[in-house]
This record gives C-alpha cells, structure tokens and sequence, in this order.
C-alpha cells in the first residue's frame, strides 16, 4: 500500500492561514511543507536549493552595482552605482539604508537588461524587489542566509494564491500583476522575517498589492529598463512600507484575497494597449517614440 | 497543484523578460524536443504581445536559444541567431494573429528536419518563465514543459492507454498528469504523459514497440 501524503496545498489566503492555524505554522513552513509534498524533497534540501537562488539574487545585485555602460537601447545603466554611491555620501536624505535599498532594486534590473543573469521574482520585469528587501534586512537586521531562505518561502506561501487566482504576466494584467505580485510577496516575507504573525504577513500583502493595483505595462521601446528599472527601487521601498504598516496593526480593511481579487478584475479590463505592448502611456509619449519598438513585421512586409 | 516554489522564485535566467526571454527559451526547447534530430528550418510566428515588443525583449533570440538546446540561464542567448546559423538552423520570425483565444504570448513553430520530419508547436510563455504548450501537430494538448515528460503519436485504437499505463505501473513509475487527443474516432491520435521523474529508457523502448505507436519523444525539464 502506498501512504496517502497529507496535502498543505491551498488556493486562497483564508485557506493558507487556517493551515497555519491548524498546524501552529509560519506561512514560510506551510509553504515549504507543501513543496516538500510535491517535489519528494526534505524541507532542508528546500531549503539549500533556496539558499542558493538568494546566491544569485546576491550576484545578481553586485553586478548591476558595477555596471557603468549603458544597456544596448541606451535606456539604463549606471544610475544603480550612482544611487549606492549617494547612499554612502555624508548626508543621504532619510539615512543611507533608504537610499540603498533603491539601489539594489536598480542594480537587478540594470543587470537584467544587459543580458546579464537574474532570478524571476516573480518575473524578470519585478526581479529587484525582493532581493533589494532582503539584503537590506542581512545589513540591517543580521538576516542569515538561512533566514532569507525561509522569508523566501514566505514570498512563495504568497505567490502562490496570486498566481492560482490572478497572474503575473504584464502581458495579460498589466504592471500590477508582476511588481505588485512582487511587492506583495516582499511585504510578506519581510513581517515574516522580523517575527510577524502569518495573519499581519497576509496583511502586509494587502497594504502593498491594494497600493500598486492599476500599474500598467507601458514600457519604452518594449525594453523592461523604463520605468522598470526606478520602479523596482521604488517599489522595494514600499514593501517596507506595506511592513510597517501590519507589524504596527493598522486596520487592514480588505483582505489580500479580495484585493487579489481586483488585482485579477483590473488586468481584465486594462485596455491591450497597456498591457505590454508598448502601444499607450509612456511608450507613445514625444519621448517614448524616439525609441523603435522592433516589431516583428506580418509575412511579406518589410521590416519596420 | 500548480506553481511550484522554483516557478515563483525563478527561473534563473538571462535577462530581460521572463515572459518574453526565458519563457520563450522553454517554447524552443520543446519544440526542438519534439524533433528527432536538429530541425533545418524553423518558421516562427509570433502573436500579441511577443510580435509586439518581442525584439526589444530578445525573444527571437530566446526561441532561437532554446531551439539549440540551451536553458533559460545559458548565457549563450545574446549570440543564439548567430549561432543557430553556424549550426545549419535557419530560423525565421513573423507576426501573426492566432485569434483572439490565444494567450497575448504566444509563439507558432513550423518545424522541418531532416527525412521529411515536420512539426507544429504552438506554445504561450504564461508569465514568470511559465509556459503553456497547447498544441502539437494539430492536436489540442496543455503540458508545460516543467517536468518529465513523454511524448506519444499513436493510432486511437481500443486498449492503447492500458497498454501504456500499464508499462508504467509495471516500472512503478508514477504518472503526474496524462492527456489523450485525436483527430477523429479511430484516426491518429497525441498522448502526453508528465512523469515525476525521467522515463526509463527500458520503458520507452517497450511503448515503441506497441504496434499503434508512430513516434515517440522524451522532453526533460529545460533546468
């Protein structure tokens, strides 16, 4: 007789937490339980494969750290290492942490339009965030790789009702679907990591999803660099934001299932021209137009 | 289930879309898995969002790397058109609109190979390097490539699923999720088995020896 595994599976936010609930766990160890189920791998072999994607999330930092060339559009590059050199001058606006943090959330999206190699957090599009999150907890806060493992976790406990119920293609939901999926998991993993509960960690996605709903895809040229690459820093701040805001227990009205919700019923309705295609907003701007889109041309046409 | 862990974090990957690059390098990579050896030409089209900003996104060059045999994190995909071309695959790109069903990412690959081998592919790159495979050779189908997977082109003839499940429970080997499509009652028919792990080649062997089997291929996870 095979033995029937216990599932740790779910699809909504309310089922995730009644198993935390249930089996007095973090959404980090329901979410790792569930892969565990799944791929027929230990929690610390799990974790060890996760240690090692937060490697390349690392390397994927530094380099952009070093970058100083501009990216083949000539849209980004170098503004990561002007960022993390402001943020170490004698008097960087809001303390130094604030402006490094930015500056990670630049440095993977500089790597990544240069062909250089990042981790999909969940997207390329939004790969800044959370590493940009996490490594400022590992400076600030003594957060060890291990750690960072398991709020990696927590971003996956997340992630995966999203995915499950909305999405995270640009293509099909617009910006909010990748960076706001993104900012999602990082508020999450960030209450986690500093001892949230699982309910104030589904409160801190709340904060920050609610917050970017409505972002388009309306990228230059069709190049993930603007506004990407700012908005990665930005956006990783705000997840701090989203943070402080269920660890303190401000009233958060709706829950993430239902601003998951509206994450799903705004990508439906957000017009194609702003879903990627770099057909509306800024890419169709005076500015936007000084950059070809490369279009592939129907059969028989010439290239445009 | 879906979404495993590794699909929310991950893929790692070469830059700049995960959608529009490492998504499309999976596309390729199955694609070129259904083939028996390398194809020669391979006819691309590319539908909403992939014709639209797919060259500032390099998915021409992702497909292309992909269709080599290279995953998502090879660094490779920034020369893959010209090293496709060293390797004797002509690769060529147009838009197209596959209607309106059809996921804004979305890729169609014409196939040929050498012996007259000819294979269509349509593939959807879903977001975050997830990919949708949901037609080969005309039969409608839904695998995404993540895991082992088998490949079979048979005649729907009575018994046949038996035949085949039943050399898997014979290996114990563990089926993840199965799917049979035909053209019509009796005609020829596309069988796709997602496995847990890889298939033994002992068991591959004895599915090609069952008289309805036309062809078989094997994709491993593109990792």
């Amino acid at each position: 007789m095979h033995e029937v595994l216990s599932s740790f599976d779910y699809d909504t936010a309310e089922e995730l937490l009644a198993l935390c609930a249930q089996h007095d766990l973090s959404i980090a160890d329901v979410a790792l339980r569930r892969e565990a189920t799944e791929q027929g791998l230990t929690l610390e072999e799990l974790l060890a494969k996760m240690e090692e994607f937060y490697g390349k999330m690392r390397e994927s930092v530094a380099e952009g750290l070093k970058i100083h060339g501009t990216s083949p559009s000539g849209l980004s590059g170098g503004d990561a290492a002007k960022l993390y050199r402001y943020s170490e001058g004698e008097r960087p606006l809001m303390g130094s942490r604030f402006a490094r943090t930015i500056a990670y959330g630049f440095a993977v999206l500089e790597c990544n339009a240069q062909f250089g190699r990042i981790v999909a957090t969940p997207t390329a599009g939004s790969a800044g965030i959370v590493p940009a999150c996490l490594l400022t907890l590992e400076e600030e806060e003594g957060l060890t790789t291990r750690q960072a493992a398991r709020a990696l976790f927590t971003a996956v406990g997340i992630g995966v009702i999203i995915g499950k119920n909305a999405c995270f293609s640009g293509a099909r939901g617009g910006c909010q679907a990748e960076v706001g999926s993104a900012s999602c998991m990082a508020a999450a993993a960030i209450v986690e990591a500093q001892g949230g509960s699982p309910q104030q960690a589904a409160n801190a996605g709340s904060f920050a999803l609610m917050n970017t709903l409505g972002l388009v895809c309306d990228p230059i040229g069709g190049y993930v660099e603007v506004p990407c690459v700012s908005r990665n820093g930005m956006f990783a701040v705000h997840s701090f934001e989203a943070a402080v805001m269920a660890l303190a227990d401000a009233r958060c009205v709706v829950p993430l299932d239902h601003v998951i919700l509206a994450l799903h019923d705004i990508g439906r309705r957000m017009p194609r021209q702003l879903k990627e295609t770099s057909e509306g907003g800024l890419a169709t701007t005076p500015t936007g137009r000084k950059y070809k889109t490369g279009k592939f041309s129907p059969p028989n046409e010439p290239e445009g | 289930m879906g979404f495993s862990a590794f699909d929310i974090i991950g893929p790692a990957m070469v830059g700049p879309s995960s959608s529009h690059t490492a998504g499309a390098v999976r596309i390729g990579w199955v694609a070129r898995s259904l083939c028996r050896e390398a194809p020669r030409r391979v006819r691309i089209e590319l539908h909403g969002s992939f014709a639209a900003t797919g060259r500032g996104h390099a998915t021409d060059r992702a497909l292309a790397s992909g269709l080599l045999g290279h995953t998502p994190e090879d660094e490779r995909l920034k020369d893959s058109l010209e090293l496709a071309a060293a390797a004797g695959i002509e690769v060529s790109f147009e838009s197209a609109d596959l209607g309106e069903e059809a996921h804004p990412n979305t890729a169609r690959l014409h196939l040929d190979g050498p012996d007259h081998e000819h294979h269509v592919v349509t593939g959807s790159s879903v977001g975050g390097g997830v990919v949708e495979i949901t037609s080969v050779d005309g039969f409608k189908t839904r695998f995404g490539g993540n895991l082992d997977t088998l490949v079979l082109w048979h005649g729907d003839h009575p018994g046949y699923l038996a035949k085949i499940t039943g050399l898997f429970a014979c290996a114990d080997m563990n089926i993840a999720t199965i799917r049979t499509s035909r053209r019509s009652r009796g005609t020829e028919a596309l069988t796709v088995i997602e496995c847990d792990a890889p298939p033994l080649p002992e068991v591959c062997s004895l599915l090609e020896r069952i008289e309805s089997t036309t062809a078989l291929r094997v994709i491993a996870p593109a990792r």
